[in-house]
């Protein structure tokens, strides 16, 4: 749908909004300070400041992707609208019971979040349906207009209706959804069938109870932009980043919200995953090093490895998510001595404000990235392109007095212990992901990015017997970049439910056309051709007794019976892969078909450095005392920006650039690819 | 310390990672739901004399099994007969027992041809034979009844399992091709923990890990002893009665006498009544679990569990009695019903010791719901197993929670559409209950019930029991708030009145259930914290408002009159009210 032109990316942050321009004559950058209250000026201040860098019009933007934080913060920050839900009789309970497990086993002090809609506003009417969709009582239509008044008298904003097995017959819902929406026509209905039509009653209830909270504060931003955006002359549509790292326009947007959550996160990976791509690398893992936390990634085989659901602040979201884990190891993670005299490090953070200490705004506690300039890995005066000057003496005073002191050790020590305990606590996060996904680190590199991600990464190379490491041009633009590396993606989901040897191909067959033909339709919208438009077929299956089912990818059919075996066996090959086992005996169970249909959207491509033979020195900007392995070895620093394609530079050396550092340890070398990407590796792996 | 904090923060995170990816392994290769989706297993490593090193998964009820699994383990072996690749299985009543659901795996870790470590996982296996499909036979009246009984037996050599051994204990449960892939994972966890710990003693050596581990457990020790000392001295003691044991229907009175003398605790239970006919007994380890539960709740729960932290805890009881139960004695509720009735014990007595740091008793009992028989569909047996939330106990500060799993047992509840489609059953009802939360200046929090009855298929004939406690008491109330509602299990004729009667089952029983009837589960409450006068109006009127408390309820147990049609409150009669004038 999109030839070539000027694309847009951006991408907020809690400090900063990111905006990148890709264009015909390379990549242009533009970082602003965030504006928390409305996001949406940050935004316009950055695309027109990266306009005009380019002396270039809005006119001429042919793409415009947003990976946008309004729906994740309406949740957390509980700003979202008032809702009512109208549930079957009997079960006005399921959203707020939910799994039943408490999150912490030993604390008896802990609290579960509120359920987003109180007691009083979720309603019930007499209906029911059996797991087939027969129907065992009818809708009291009735009850449905006395909710209605209900609702309208309490002032609510928005409706989630989520019957018992609607997923196997919407009918109820549907007629219910006719009579609120006649009733409250200023009220946004949202029907679990439309929303997420899918068996599990508490996590369909959540995901649309979720969407209807945030739906009219997301449409409300998106419109505001649009309308911003247009006036400047704006004349593309604007698109949005999904939690799956695809995209979506804003009017899907304003309709399923809930499929934006986890933005941020999943655009990083999306880039992470493109950059591998062009590097020839097919299994990598992600690491995006912000402030507060260290997102991990894996990307297998060339696919971005995904769940089907997640939980998102407490709340199951049942959509198709990057599998992103979180732990509490960032650049701003604070350091202390526990009562037991024993040094941690984490999940607290510093946050952006006060910062690490060293960033001289009151902050007291040390941090990871105090302890890096402590060390020398961080240059005080090279941090953002020194545009925040880091002050050094604050630094060592934090890490001394709050961990050197009471340990008894020198700061410098002590600096080097902070590194190895966080370095400890990323490796186990990577290492247990892998594990849940049945992976071997050793067939994997590394892709590091976000501001604190490079400055580290070198580390888990030995740590985990990685291939490689690499580090992409603009480490700290990854999430800008990666709105614009996504396809354009819908996904479409049924429960089905039945033994895979009592299912009918045919009837298969039916309701994969089915959510074909509404990908097709929704991108058309979109103007996107069929043909034009590729489809990935899934059929999420467990053994009989199993609770949860595992996403199987289907290879192509045609729907007739004798390729029943060829679903069984899609089956076990992705079970042994994940759990080492089959049982080819025991019933399976064919739970969803569910249909992701893609359009994939032009390649981005940085300009490459000119080329150059081994030799770094061009780009010597300088050395500095660092310790590596308790010694102080003067280490040569280079500047990024002047490295050539094909310099190798040996550790002990520093790359920097505007937004990270790269610290590459003695015994590694580090090579500059045609993309521009640092590659990592032991000295001796090279080949 | 014996060595240098950085070298240990950095050992421990170390340990703490591989015992945690054990679990991650565990759940990930296990056959059964119960470990796989339930989670309902631990890890832990060992160093060679069997001292509790570093746990990874560490399950309330499962915490005072593994402080002497070792233990008592290592005299069942010559030392210079094991082998790399050996694993050791048991669910013995002498060796960290429990029930015998509980079946622990152990595996030496080698290192330059000594042994250095052991690694050990515990899983809960849903059946281990005996006469029921689950081995939850509430009639028990001896352990054999229970299921089969593993003594210490070496289950793989050579990290080959032995197939012989194994094929004798496979025969004699339910599901043995299940439970066998079960065995498989905890041998492949643990042989993980090996092979990653060889790593951690190449970089390390032995002599500093070692003198580590001493650092580790002193660590522990160090900080529960510090966390001790800041529970004022004194001698606090609580007793509470167990409704009965499946068999009579006898009080069974739990008793503690709980004595804190500096930074020691001592948990004195032999005021308990003795050994019960039916299988509420608990083995003294499973006993433990529910005493380190409820300190380490009132204390710290942050502070890493090995052999250190529980050094400073003394656990006494008398042998034969239902807290410390001898061999050949039924038991099979012991680890979420007599242990959670424990827990309040416990936390009442340390209640009068650190009134701000205890909550008011939680509902009390798991509330688990068997349901179970033949699909007439496809002639098949199933079983449900469905813990039913009650309410957690109002804290100092905060209510409690409504609807939720509280203390020993965690596992989650099934979705009511994918067990109306994988059973002939039918949910009518999951709700809260309003007023059955302890009214306080906390409110505890409210039970729930579950109501089902047979699908409208011929033939359907369910046999539903409850597992349950505290239909008898009420979860007791702190500094003046009031109890919880207790539970029940009721069967309620629907439109076959003259078939059979509505009423109420006993907690432990079976029922078999006929078209048109509909049995029903209903969770205790949560026990309430302060004077309910005190809780401020505006709170109450909410809690009105959410259907959580009743008008009624309002007016006679907080003393608050509230205008119904404009959620206000009537601060003349609720002053009157409050000042004790009806």
């Amino acid at each position: 749908m999109v030839a070539t032109g000027l694309r847009i990316g951006c991408d907020i942050g809690g400090t900063f909004t990111d905006v990148v321009m890709v264009g015909e004559d390379g990549v242009r950058v533009a970082k602003v300070p965030s504006t928390p209250g409305d996001f949406s000026a940050a935004v316009l201040e950055g695309i027109e400041a990266v306009l005009a860098t380019a002396r270039a019009r809005f006119e001429q933007v042919t793409l415009c992707v947003h990976s946008s934080t309004v729906p994740i913060n309406t949740l957390v920050e509980r700003k979202g609208a008032r809702v009512g839900l109208l549930t079957t009789q009997g079960f006005r309970d399921v959203l707020e019971i939910g799994r039943a497990s408490r999150a912490d086993e030993y604390d008896l002090f802990q609290t579960r979040p509120a359920p987003l809609v109180p007691r009083r506003l979720r309603l019930t009417v007499r209906e029911r349906l059996d797991p087939q969709g027969r129907v065992l009582e009818a809708l009291d239509e009735e009850g449905v207009r006395a909710a209605a008044g209900i609702f309208a008298a309490e002032g609510v904003e928005a409706v989630a209706v989520c019957f018992l097995h609607s997923y196997a017959n919407p009918a109820h819902e549907l007629t219910a959804g006719k009579i609120l929406s006649e009733a409250l026509p200023q009220v946004s209905v949202h029907l679990s069938t439309q929303v997420n039509p899918l068996y599990r009653e508490y996590e369909r209830t959540s995901t649309t109870v979720v969407n209807a909270y945030i739906a009219p504060r997301v449409a409300g931003y998106v419109a505001n932009l649009e309308r911003e955006l247009a006036e400047r002359g704006l004349r593309c549509r604007l698109h949005v980043v999904q939690s799956s790292g695809g995209i979506m326009t804003s009017k899907a947007a304003r309709e399923g919200s809930v499929r934006m959550l986890m933005a941020g996160p999943a655009a990083g990976v999306a880039c992470a995953s493109q950059v591998a791509r062009r590097a020839g690398i097919d299994d990598l893992i992600s690491l995006d090093t912000g402030g507060t936390t260290q997102l991990v990634g894996v990307v297998h085989q060339g696919r971005i490895s995904s769940s089907i659901s997640g939980e998102v602040d407490g709340f199951p979201i049942r959509v198709p998510m990057v599998d992103v884990r979180a732990i509490g190891a960032g650049g701003g993670s604070v350091a202390r001595v526990d009562s037991g005299g024993m040094l941690r490090v984490g999940p607290e953070s510093a946050g952006a404000e006060p910062g690490p200490a060293c960033y001289a705004r009151g902050g007291q506690e040390p941090t990871v990235t105090d302890a890096d300039v402590v060390l020398g890995y961080l240059d005080p005066g090279a941090f953002l392109g020194g545009s925040l000057r880091l002050d050094r003496a604050l630094a060592e005073r934090a890490v001394y007095e709050r961990v050197a002191a009471p340990l008894g050790i020198n700061a410098l020590d002590a600096a080097a212990g902070i590194i190895e305990v966080v370095t400890m606590s990323r490796l186990s996060a990577v290492r247990k992901l892998l594990i849940e996904k049945g992976l071997d680190a050793r067939d994997f590199s590394l892709i590091a990015f976000g501001g604190a991600g490079p400055v580290h990464a070198s580390r888990l190379l030995r740590e985990l017997s990685l291939r490689s490491v690499v580090v992409p041009p603009h480490p700290g633009l990854a999430s800008a970049l990666g709105a614009l590396t996504g396809d354009l993606r819908r996904d479409y989901g049924r429960t089905v439910g039945e033994m895979v040897d009592l299912l009918r191909m045919a009837t298969l067959g039916e309701l994969c056309t089915s959510l074909r033909r509404e990908a097709e339709t929704a991108l058309a919208e979109e103007g996107v051709k069929a043909g034009d438009v590729e489809v990935e077929l899934f059929a999420d299956m467990k053994y009989a007794g199993q609770l949860h089912e595992i996403p199987v990818r289907l290879p192509p059919m045609r729907f007739v019976d004798d390729e029943l075996p060829l679903l069984k066996r899609a089956f076990y090959e992705e079970h042994r892969r994940l759990y080492a086992y089959v049982v080819e005996d025991e019933a399976v169970t064919l739970v969803n078909l569910r249909l992701t249909a893609h359009h994939r959207m032009p390649e981005v491509r940085l300009a490459a450095p000119p080329s150059a033979g081994p030799d770094p020195s061009e780009a010597r900007k300088g050395a500095r005392s660092i310790l590596f392995d308790a010694r102080l070895i003067e280490t040569p620093v280079f500047d990024r920006a002047r490295l050539a394609q094909g310099n190798l530079v040996h550790g002990p050396a520093v790359v920097e650039e505007y937004d990270a550092t790269t610290v590459v340890l003695p015994g590694q070398t580090c090579r500059v690819d045609a993309a521009g990407n640092l590659i990592i590796k032991l000295a001796e792996r090279l080949r | 310390m014996r060595i240098d904090p950085v070298t240990l923060s950095v050992i421990q995170t170390h340990l703490l990672s591989v015992a945690e990816e054990m679990g991650a392994l565990t759940m990930q290769t296990a056959r059964s739901n119960l470990i796989k989706e339930g989670g309902d297993f631990s890890t832990a490593l060992f160093d060679a004399s069997g001292r509790l090193i570093e746990h990874g998964r560490d399950m309330p009820a499962h915490q005072g099994l593994f402080p002497v699994l070792m233990k008592q383990a290592l005299p069942n072996l010559e030392l210079g007969d094991v082998q790399e690749g050996d694993a050791f299985m048991t669910n013995s009543e002498d060796i960290a027992g429990s029930h015998l659901n509980d079946v622990k795996l152990v595996m030496p870790v080698f290192h330059g041809g000594r042994l250095v470590m052991w690694a050990a996982n515990l899983t809960h296996w849903a059946d281990i034979g005996g006469m029921v499909p689950g081995s939850y036979y509430l009639q028990a009246t001896e352990i054999f009844q229970e299921g089969v009984q593993i003594p210490f037996i070496r289950i793989a050599e050579g990290g080959r399992i032995r197939e012989d051994v194994a094929a004798l204990v496979m025969k004699n449960v339910r599901g043995g091709d299940e439970r066998l892939g079960d065995v498989w994972a905890q041998v492949a966890a643990c042989s993980f923990a090996g092979r990653q710990l060889g790593e951690l003693f190449d970089r390390f050596g032995e002599e500093t890990l070692e003198a580590a581990f001493d650092d580790l457990v002193e660590y522990s020790e160090g900080r529960m002893r510090e966390a001790l000392r800041r529970i004022p001295d004194g001698v606090y003691e609580f007793e509470d009665f167990m409704d009965n044991d499946g068999i009579s229907n006898l009080p069974v009175r739990l008793h503690v006498v709980v004595t804190v003398a500096g930074d020691e605790m001592t948990l004195d239970f032999s005021g308990s009544d003795g050994e019960t006919a039916g299988p509420i007994n608990s083995p003294y380890a499973q006993t433990c679990s529910a005493a380190y539960y409820a300190v380490r709740g009132v204390t710290d729960a942050t502070i890493p569990s090995n052999e250190g932290l529980f050094r400073p805890l003394h656990v006494v009881t008398r042998r034969g009695s239902v807290v410390d139960t001898r061999p050949g004695t039924p038991r099979v509720c012991c680890t979420h019903e007599t242990a959670t009735r424990l827990v309040d014990v416990c936390l009442g007595a340390l209640a009068k010791a650190v009134p701000d740091r205890v909550p008011a008793a939680g509902c009390g009992s798991s509330f688990i719901a068997i349901v179970g028989g033949v699909d007439p569909r496809s002639g098949s047996y199933y079983a449900w197993y469905e813990p039913v939330p009650g309410g957690f106990g109002a804290r100092p500060g905060l209510d409690g929670i409504d609807g939720i799993r509280v203390h020993m047992g965690n596992t989650a509840n099934t979705p009511v559409e994918v067990f109306e489609r994988d059973y002939p059953l039918v949910c009518e009802r999951y709700e809260l209950l309003p007023d059955t939360g302890g009214p306080g200046r906390y409110r505890g929090g409210l039970g729930s019930a579950k109501q089902i009855r047979a699908a409208a298929v011929e033939g359907v004939r369910p046999v539903c029991t409850g597992v349950s406690d505290r239909n008898a008491t009420r979860p007791y109330g702190l500094a003046g708030g009031y109890p919880g509602a207790s539970g029940r299990v009721m069967v309620s004729s629907g439109d076959q009145p003259q078939r059979s009667p509505a009423g109420e089952c006993p907690g432990k029983s079976s029922h078999v259930l006929v078209p048109g009837e509909s049995w029903t589960m209903y969770a205790a409450g949560g026990g309430g914290w302060g004077d309910p006068r005190e809780r401020p109006p505006e709170l109450v009127v909410e809690d009105v408002r959410e259907g959580k408390v009743s008008l009624e309820a309002a007016r006679r147990d907080y003393g608050v009159a509230i205008d119904s049609r404009r959620w206000t409150v009537d601060s003349v009669e609720t002053a009157r009210l409050r000042a004790g004038q009806t």
